[in-house]
């Protein structure tokens, strides 16, 4: 079993990785923490942003950045703060520029309350990137239709929220979630935002979702840098759960112990 | 030849929604260079279009017009 999980590679847009875990940087309390937390994930991917600022000449180096390049680490970069298909594709068009990768975690806000996904803006944004060369990963709800929808403009790996972004409370709608993984099997799924808990992302690949990306959970932790490994193995023994054949839950009890007759007469 | 400095016309544009003065026909590449913004270390933006690097000394500044300019930053 051991062997299988080694060749157990998760495979986005060509290109294959051993780590099933996705990292976001935002939040650290300094950029040493995230360094260390970087290199106990063993994550291979990394999520990063952009922000309306101006760096001068004289401060180009930034320290939180330098972590994220010198990791040697796939960048995605999100378009996060994004409310319409148009700002998006502009802000995807500059981190396309700044970090030199077609791949762009689309992220289009509908709800300032929830921060859920605007669908119909997503699946706007996603043919019109797709028709510009960029591999989409599309940070969506559990809709089938939308994501479906998604799917057909030329989005590559579906991101569907476990529960609102930072919001810690875990897999909200696993039936939903289970009926997407079904609909879906050829697809690349990530469950994106909500994790709150090793629990939570443990369930998630247990389910058989693809990978995990987790930010807030980690960041917002006491110990960044222990939490992560608590992360980690969380997502390798789900995935290994999964892989293996999870029984199904009943309603009745099924002794383990087979005796064949009484014991006593 | 290029204009005494005295001589040129100034106009009003927006930098991340902060007005600033620019000499009439300067491109986004001149403003960049004079802001001594970092040139590799950031993306822009012309009126909500993406101009990229290579074409920013391309890109004439009108009067009004919107520059947003990007920088790289941590992100989930």
């Amino acid at each position: 079993m051991q062997k299988d999980l080694e060749k157990d590679f998760l495979e986005l847009v060509g290109i294959k990785f051993k780590s099933r875990f996705l990292l976001g940087t935002a939040g650290y309390a300094s950029p040493k923490i995230l360094l260390n937390t970087v290199i106990n994930s063993h994550s291979q991917i990394l999520t990063v942003g952009l922000k309306r600022q101006i760096t001068y000449e004289q401060n180009k180096t930034n320290a939180w950045i330098d972590v994220v390049n010198s990791s040697k680490c796939k960048i995605l970069p999100n378009t996060a703060g994004c409310k319409t298909a148009k700002e998006a594709v502009v802000l995807a068009q500059m981190s396309r520029e700044l970090f030199g990768t077609n791949w762009v975690k689309l992220e289009v806000v509908g709800d300032e309350y929830t921060l859920q996904p605007d669908c119909f803006e997503l699946v706007d944004a996603t043919k019109k990137l797709a028709g510009m060369g960029f591999d989409v990963f599309a940070f969506c709800t559990e809709d089938l239709i939308a994501a479906n929808r998604l799917m057909s403009e030329g989005c590559k790996v579906l991101m569907p929220w476990g529960s609102p972004i930072g919001s810690g409370q875990g897999l909200k709608n696993p039936e939903k979630l289970i009926r997407m993984r079904e609909r879906f099997p050829d697809v690349k799924l990530i469950i994106d935002a909500g994790i709150g808990a090793p629990s939570h992302a443990s369930f998630a690949m247990e389910l058989g979702f693809d990978a995990v990306l987790l930010n807030s959970a980690i960041s917002q932790s006491v110990a960044p840098e222990k939490m992560v490994v608590a992360f980690r193995d969380a997502i390798v023994a789900g995935r290994q759960a999964f892989k293996s054949g999870l029984i199904k839950p009943q309603n009745f009890a099924i002794a383990s112990t087979i005796i064949g007759e009484r014991h006593f007469d | 030849m290029s204009l005494p400095t005295k001589d040129k016309k100034n106009i009003l544009i927006l930098i991340n929604n902060n007005k600033q003065v620019v000499f009439e026909n300067s491109s986004l590449e001149d403003l960049v260079f004079k802001q001594k913004i970092s040139r590799d270390g950031v993306a822009t933006a012309v009126n909500n279009k993406f101009v990229c690097k290579t074409e920013r000394k391309d890109c004439i500044l009108k009067k009004n017009d919107s520059v947003t300019i990007f920088s790289a930053i941590t992100g989930g």
